[in-house]
């Protein structure tokens, strides 16, 4: 590549991450503006940066059983989509049988699934059951869509494994279950460690279910924050605290499972 | 103990046939080398015999105890892999100790035995590092370590060499040969190279396209082929086979005419190994003169290719023929008690 | 060898080997078919009655195949919803791709840091796309909006119009914020696939004399094409789907103009309060989502067979 050239891409990635990262650095910002200085005609970007929404929002609004419930739902489901999903992920990695392929079509248009489209009925399951607006019921709506990512993540990581490892464990003496928990399994690691990952992301990101299913006690806190958006007066330093506060752990977190985020999105189709 | 394998057939989903009608069956102590080319279904026998492959039909028995359907750790047999299969997470120790840990040994009994192990196959020095640090050889003996360590009556090994470059084969192979001495197992070795079939094999067993052709010791597999596929298969360069005739107490073909003593008129296969082709000076009544048509020198044995007519031969020889050039006439001789002859329908061996 | 422990080891053999291919794979499908292939069957049922929490004397009865005459025939909104989600999805896949594509080719180009200037990149895809609604709802307020402000300053934006206000200007807004959170995506899974690549057929083609542009063209969109398929395929299916954003900064307005099926859907169900039909609504949606979703399974097909994926012995 020509100096020119390189130049020129340079140019172009700098200008990509500025127009990438400015609105989020610009909600960031405003949760430590004062009232004032957000509504100001003319944009402020220097600014004497107050703490008082945070407080002020998951105290004195009490949001902060709302990050409690985030995160309770998300681990949950993660723990459920892990442990219903792993060993069928195994499945499909080793075994052969008829009806594989369409099995396995099934899993992915689970994930496809519209919600819009199940949320009814799932609304209407639920509550026959007493379940509406408790984590149990958010924790199995996003079951629909984590478990299927598992399971086609965690193929991709299985198929990796040479299958003689399997087989050297059972004339080893495991049987194969055996050789699975002791051996696949802590092998895999990693990969668990990033389908979790990704699992937690989407789960916590979720709106539509949450919002339907548990609008009060059990809500989280990507449906918190739109309650705070009123025809008039939006108080935006705490909707930015609380997005803010929504936003950045998700953020390290996919920093660090950057690496496998190819896999998870492609449903394991395209190696990162 | 005895293992035999009765009468199995194994279809796989594709509906390949990967062994049909095996029937085989070796006492203890002994070391059996399945051998075949690839698609042969000597692996499918072996990870049958190991349980990590389930027949469609048939039986494996141990003793006359059938054992088909016992699960690969219910058997008693360890097994070494081609790619080794070590688990990339544990140390050199750990993985040798592991099938003893799994087994539920105690401690004292497990650091015994992998340092005996160990010792037997000069690996000790690498037990603190992880299979990515190892060496191909050494990761053999790893594997080969892990699958003895806790005495098992039978120990497979699936084409463990393939992966090793040439000397360390041999070494390996030397290596093996003393190993079953001194442990006085039994071994059952898949390979597709017949020469290490030939030297390590108490008796062979060969295979081609899912059924067994011959078993037997390396010496009668190699002085009495049953089939013209063996004969082929086993020997380097590999046998001289010629399509003919047999007709009046001689064989034909083209313009070449060989005296058969035992005459059995139709269309047959002659073989003869090039090893056992002589050169002579002087043409005679039991000698052939043939046309030399490519000449290659692989130190110390020569290989000529010679041509009389349709018809052309291979002859290994350790004699020093640096005045012969292409097209002179080179004059050979075909021992009688060299010549095989097959049928010309299904190779079988006709003498 | 021990003696063959015939009835315990039967049984032990029959629960933890033979049973493991079923035991591991059927929790997993009885889950999903409760929560999930019940509820489905349930929408296609709830399609052919008149069930409806507002309107009197509409308990669930069954009435054939009305909901779907009506959608056919007298439902105008419903249609005009149809073509502006054609619209939403088309250009923003499309403008997504290309951009995302090109992103792709400049990072893949030895850039270094590139782990660095990618995750940095892939911050607006993580965000909830609840938060993304908000971060653009606040930078283009009507009064006080970061960018309105901006925009106005340098003539884009008329001084008493604001963005969500105008019918033409608040489609294109959503498609731009869709452009603005999706691309890294199709960045990422591109250069996945751009790094993939065999060295190979680049050196061939260099030796036969190709210059840039045709390596280009014969070489690396050739080679790409499955992956080029799986990502159209994937924004597609997602793009159709979309709803939290729109949800956010629209609310499907003004009027209808943002209005995508989604939101169609959820409007007739949960602000009209007309289940039945809005099931037959739903199952529209979910009935494009299954086709594409068949298209993907073919694509991912070719896709893992072209970074060869999943060695495993026959």
């Amino acid at each position: 590549m020509t100096r020119a050239w390189r130049g020129a891409a340079l140019a172009a990635i700098v200008v990509v991450l500025v127009v990438g990262l400015t609105p989020y650095l610009w909600m960031f910002a405003t949760s430590f503006k004062t009232r004032l200085d957000t509504l100001s005609d003319v944009p402020i970007w220097t600014f004497q940066p107050t703490l008082e929404h945070y407080p002020e929002v998951f105290l004195d609004k009490e949001y902060l059983p709302l990050l409690w419930n985030s995160v309770a739902i998300a681990l949950g489901t993660t723990l459920l989509s892990l442990f219903v999903g792993v060993p069928a992920a195994y499945v499909f990695a080793r075994y052969q049988f008829r009806a594989k392929e369409d099995l396995f079509f099934f899993f992915l248009t689970t994930r496809m699934a519209p919600s819009i489209s199940i949320v009814v009925p799932m609304y209407l399951l639920f509550n026959y059951f007493g379940l509406i607006d408790t984590k149990f019921a958010v924790v199995l709506a996003h079951t629909t869509f984590n478990l299927s990512l598992v399971v086609w993540m965690m193929r991709g990581f299985f198929a990796d494994i040479p299958v003689e490892i399997d087989e050297a464990a059972q004339l080893d003496g495991h049987s194969r279950a055996g050789a699975f928990a002791r051996v696949l399994l802590p092998l895999a690691g990693p990969g668990i460690a990033a389908t979790a990952v990704l699992c937690f992301i989407l789960s916590w990101n979720e709106f539509l279910y949450v919002f339907i299913l548990a609008s009060f006690e059990s809500r989280t806190l990507t449906v918190g924050i739109p309650g705070l958006v009123t025809p008039h007066g939006t108080l935006w330093g705490q909707v930015a605290a609380v997005a803010v506060v929504a936003t950045l752990p998700i953020l390290i977190f996919a920093a660090l499972v950057q690496k496998h985020l190819v896999r998870g999105l492609t449903f394991g189709a395209v190696k990162g | 103990m005895a293992i035999a394998f009765r009468r199995i057939r194994k279809v796989f989903d594709d509906g390949t046939v990967a062994l049909d009608d095996f029937d085989l069956g070796f006492e203890n102590g002994e070391f059996i080398v399945f051998l075949g080319p690839s698609g042969s279904g000597k692996s499918t026998a072996c990870r049958i015999l190991a349980g990590l492959e389930t027949p469609s039909k048939g039986a494996v028995e141990v003793d006359g105890n059938d054992i088909t359907s016992l699960a690969p750790r219910q058997r008693g047999m360890s097994m070494v892999f081609q790619h080794y299969a070590l688990y990339p997470h544990k140390t050199v120790y750990e993985n040798i100790a592991y099938p003893l840990r799994v087994r539920g040994e105690n401690e004292g009994e497990i650091e015994r035995a992998v340092r005996e192990v160990a010792d037997m196959l000069g690996i000790a020095d690498l037990f603190r590092r992880r299979p990515k640090q190892l060496s191909g050889g050494e990761a053999q003996r790893v594997a080969v370590a892990r699958a003895l360590v806790w005495k098992p009556e039978i120990c497979l090994m699936d084409e463990p060499l393939s992966n090793l470059d040439a000397l360390l084969r041999l070494q390996t192979r030397a290596e093996l040969k003393r190993i079953h001495r001194e442990l006085q197992k039994t071994f059952v070795f898949v390979t597709h190279d017949q020469e290490e079939a030939m030297s390590l094999g108490t008796r062979i067993a060969v295979l081609d396209r899912g059924r067994l052709i011959q078993f037997d010791t390396p010496q009668a597999i190699y002085h009495r082929p049953a089939t013209r596929f063996v004969a082929e298969f086993i020997g380097r360069p590999a046998m001289n086979t010629i399509d003919g005739t047999i007709e009046a107490g001689n064989f034909r073909a083209g313009e070449l005419t060989v005296p058969m003593p035992d005459p059995m008129p139709g269309p047959a296969v002659l073989g003869i190994r090039p090893e056992q082709i002589e050169l002579v000076d002087q043409p005679g009544p039991d000698v052939v003169t043939m046309t030399l048509d490519i000449k290659e020198v692989v130190e110390p044995d020569t290989l000529l290719t010679l041509k009389r007519g349709e018809v052309s031969v291979v002859v290994r020889t350790l004699r020093q023929v640096s005045g012969l050039q292409t097209g002179d006439d080179v004059h050979v001789r075909l021992p009688a008690s060299a010549l095989h002859t097959f049928a010309s329908q299904d190779g079988r061996r006709l003498s | 060898m021990k003696k063959p422990k015939s009835i315990g080891a039967a049984l032990a053999t029959a629960v933890w080997d033979r049973g493991v291919g079923v035991a591991f794979l059927v929790p997993g499908l009885i889950l999903l078919t409760v929560i999930l292939v019940g509820p489905f069957m349930t929408t296609i049922g709830l399609s052919f009655t008149d069930l409806s929490y507002a309107l009197p004397d509409r308990d669930g009865n069954f009435v054939g195949f009305d909901n779907y005459r009506r959608l056919m025939r007298d439902d105008p909104v419903f249609w005009q919803s149809v073509i502006t989600t054609l619209q939403f999805v088309a250009v923003a896949v499309a403008v997504e791709f290309v951009l995302g594509f090109a992103v792709a080719l400049l990072l893949s180009a030895h850039i270094r840091r590139r782990r660095v200037v990618l995750t940095l990149f892939l911050v607006p895809m993580m965000l909830a796309p609840v938060a993304v609604g908000l971060i653009w709802k606040l930078m283009l307020q009507g009064d006080f909006g970061m960018l309105t402000h901006y925009l106005r300053t340098v003539g884009l934006l008329g001084e008493q119009t604001a963005v969500f206000s105008d019918p033409d200007l608040a489609l294109a807004a959503v498609i731009l914020i869709d452009i603005w959170q999706w691309t890294p995506f199709v960045t990422l899974v591109m250069l996945a696939g751009l790094l993939s690549l065999p060295r190979e057929p680049y050196e061939a083609a260099i030796m036969d004399g190709a210059g840039r542009f045709r390596i280009f063209r014969d070489i690396t969109v050739p080679l790409l094409r499955p992956v080029i398929a799986l990502v159209l395929l994937l924004r597609g299916i997602d793009a159709f789907k979309e709803f939290d954003k729109i949800y956010i900064l629209t609310g499907g307005g003004p009027g209808t103009a943002t209005e995508l099926l989604s939101v169609y859907t959820w409007r007739v169900n949960f602000r009209d309060w007309d289940l039945g039909y809005g099931a037959v609504c739903a199952f529209m949606v979910y009935l494009v989502v299954l086709i594409l979703s068949a298209a993907c399974h073919t694509a991912m097909t070719y896709a893992r067979g072209a970074s060869g994926n999943e060695g495993r012995r026959g």
